[in-house]
């Protein structure tokens, strides 16, 4: 039977592996999709 | 404990969610309301404490239901709405469907602080709707009612059902056109500084359309002028998709690209760009297809070296699309070692160059890089000629010249356009229309690629992602499945006879 500060720590513990993998994917797809010449300047003729 | 402290304390509980929720809330809205977020988060807040101040004073069901409608616009609406289904599950299972088929578009994330406070404000409107259900109970025994058990297995097998409900409705899957024709917008500015290239553009495309035989379905152009304005093209391309209903875009020009890439992701119907910037083909429902400036520079010094330059000077016009030619060769040249022996930039009110000509002739170049828009590009080249300066070399701006007489016997590096044909059906069709070599090819084969997918009966956005070869107008082109970029190698020109004449190698 676990305590109700371990089911806490738990609960902590799940939501940071869930933020945490969630910021490592939104950052990984981001950096992917805006490609690898980073901040677009404005006024491209093509 | 008695009913009542147990009421009290499932209400400061209850409290105490809707507070840390409506902060998360208002974090993640800073991002689309700007200052306005706060106004909603202390709605929420005060809101919420309001009424349940009122329920604790007057025990008014009234006053009770006001605040459970509270939370249930936080759980449903910001909870389950926007933090569950446009932000936790397009991070987690669109990420995930993406990466193991192409069917599914790569989503389109927000930064990540934006998707990390939409996720958290998902678990916070978990953990409201839970202290909402414990205060429902505690009220209830406060009442003397029968206890009410948590449907916890219910709201978990919910939750899974709006998950396999995402992934259903995430996939784009082929659907025939109505009535059997396939609309496609042809987005360009037809009028302002842009009108020679989007005329050419509208005009490759046209021919494009004339040149299909036997075709399963009819299409039909949608040709939208975006004006000359970037920013008021919005409403041009949103017509397009939402009244013209068209199947798909093709248009040209990175600053009108970068207004039709969201607007497509939207509607999720692909579009492909005759584009610089690569950021624009984000592989999901937008595509590129230009040589790169990289690839120009890469080709540029080969042929340099390949000519004994040993240093060479760069004149060049304070323009972005030039930046990025210069920048990629600057970078090219300083990779294998070939020195640049004077460098300038020039602002587009400069019209004598005559002392920016000496100070590089006195560096001895074995070659001069020029790239200029026109008029300056010609006035350049005219004082070059003058100062008797005949080892002249670009990338693609020659090619653009209004008097390409000027720059006789100079190389540049531009499309390979293999198929000679092609430009001279184009001429025969518009004699009066100038062919930018650095675009019309790749116009045509944008239109042909979206052609090729209805006749195969694949969604075309689909198609367009899995494909790696295509057999281009302007030479083969090349793209990695499921990236938005195609790739095609430029060739070595030269001005021959006052024409632009592309070297046998």
């Amino acid at each position: 039977m676990i305590t109700r500060r371990q089911n806490t720590a738990l609960l902590a513990a799940l939501i940071a592996l869930v933020l945490g993998s969630a910021y490592l994917i939104v950052e990984r797809n981001n950096a992917e999709m805006v490609g690898s010449r980073g901040a677009v300047p404005s006024g491209f003729i093509h | 404990m008695s009913h009542d402290e147990i009421l009290h304390r499932a209400a400061r509980r209850s409290l105490l969610s809707v507070l840390v929720t409506a902060g998360f809330v208002t974090v993640n809205h800073l991002y689309p309301l700007g200052a306005k977020a706060l106004l909603l988060g202390a709605l929420l807040a005060a809101g919420a404490t309001a009424l349940l101040w009122w329920f604790r004073n007057s025990r008014s069901s009234v006053a009770f239901a006001g605040y459970l409608v509270m939370n249930l616009w936080i759980v449903v609406g910001f909870g389950l709405l926007k933090g569950f289904w446009e932000d936790t599950l397009p991070v987690f299972i669109g990420s995930l469907l993406a990466s193991l088929s192409t069917s599914f578009a790569r989503p389109t994330l927000a930064p990540v602080w934006v998707e990390l406070s939409g996720i958290t404000m998902f678990i916070g409107s978990l953990f409201v709707l839970y202290n909402a259900l414990a205060l429902i109970r505690a009220r209830r025994a406060s009442l003397g009612g029968a206890p009410l058990a948590l449907p916890g297995r219910a709201f978990a097998l919910a939750f899974v059902a709006i998950a396999a409900a995402y992934a259903v409705v995430d996939r784009d899957r082929w659907v025939a056109p109505p009535n059997g024709v396939v609309k496609i917008g042809v987005i360009v500015p037809l009028t302002g500084p842009y009108t020679i290239l989007g005329n050419s553009f509208l005009k490759a495309v046209e021919m494009a359309e004339r040149d299909l035989r036997g075709t399963k379905y009819r299409y039909q152009l949608v040709r939208v002028d975006v004006g000359q304005d970037p920013r008021q093209a919005g409403a041009a391309i949103g017509h397009a998709i939402q009244d013209e209903k068209v199947n798909a875009i093709v248009g040209g020009i990175s600053l009108f690209g970068q207004v039709t890439q969201p607007i497509a992701t939207a509607a999720r119907i692909p579009h492909t760009c005759v584009c610089t910037v690569t950021s624009i083909g984000d592989g999901a429902y937008n595509f590129t297809n230009i040589p790169t400036p990289e690839a120009e520079a890469r080709l540029w010094v080969q042929e340099a070296r390949r000519r004994g330059v040993r240093q060479f000077a760069l004149l060049s016009q304070n323009y972005p699309s030039i930046h990025n030619h210069v920048k990629a060769l600057k970078a090219e040249a300083a990779r294998v070692g070939l020195p640049i022996s004077y460098e300038t930039e020039f602002s587009d009110s400069v019209r004598d160059f005559r002392g920016l000509i000496e100070a590089a002739r006195a560096s001895h170049p074995d070659v001069y890089y020029v790239e200029a828009l026109s008029p300056q590009l010609d006035i350049l080249g005219r004082q070059l000629k003058e100062t008797n300066i005949r080892n002249i070399a670009s990338v693609v701006a020659p090619s653009l010249s209004e008097h390409p007489e000027v720059f006789e016997g100079a190389w540049y590096t531009d499309s390979d356009l293999r198929d000679i044909g092609f430009r001279r059906r184009f001429e025969e069709q518009y004699p009066a229309t100038r062919f930018a070599t650095h675009m019309m090819p790749y116009a045509y084969d944008d239109f042909n690629m979206i052609v090729q997918a209805y006749e195969r009966g694949e969604n075309p956005a689909v198609y367009l992602r899995n494909l790696t070869a295509y057999p281009g107008t302007a030479g083969p082109l090349t793209k990695q499945r499921g990236r938005g970029n195609f790739q095609s190698t430029p060739a070595v020109w030269t001005i021959r006879d006052g024409r632009p004449t592309l070297n046998a190698n």
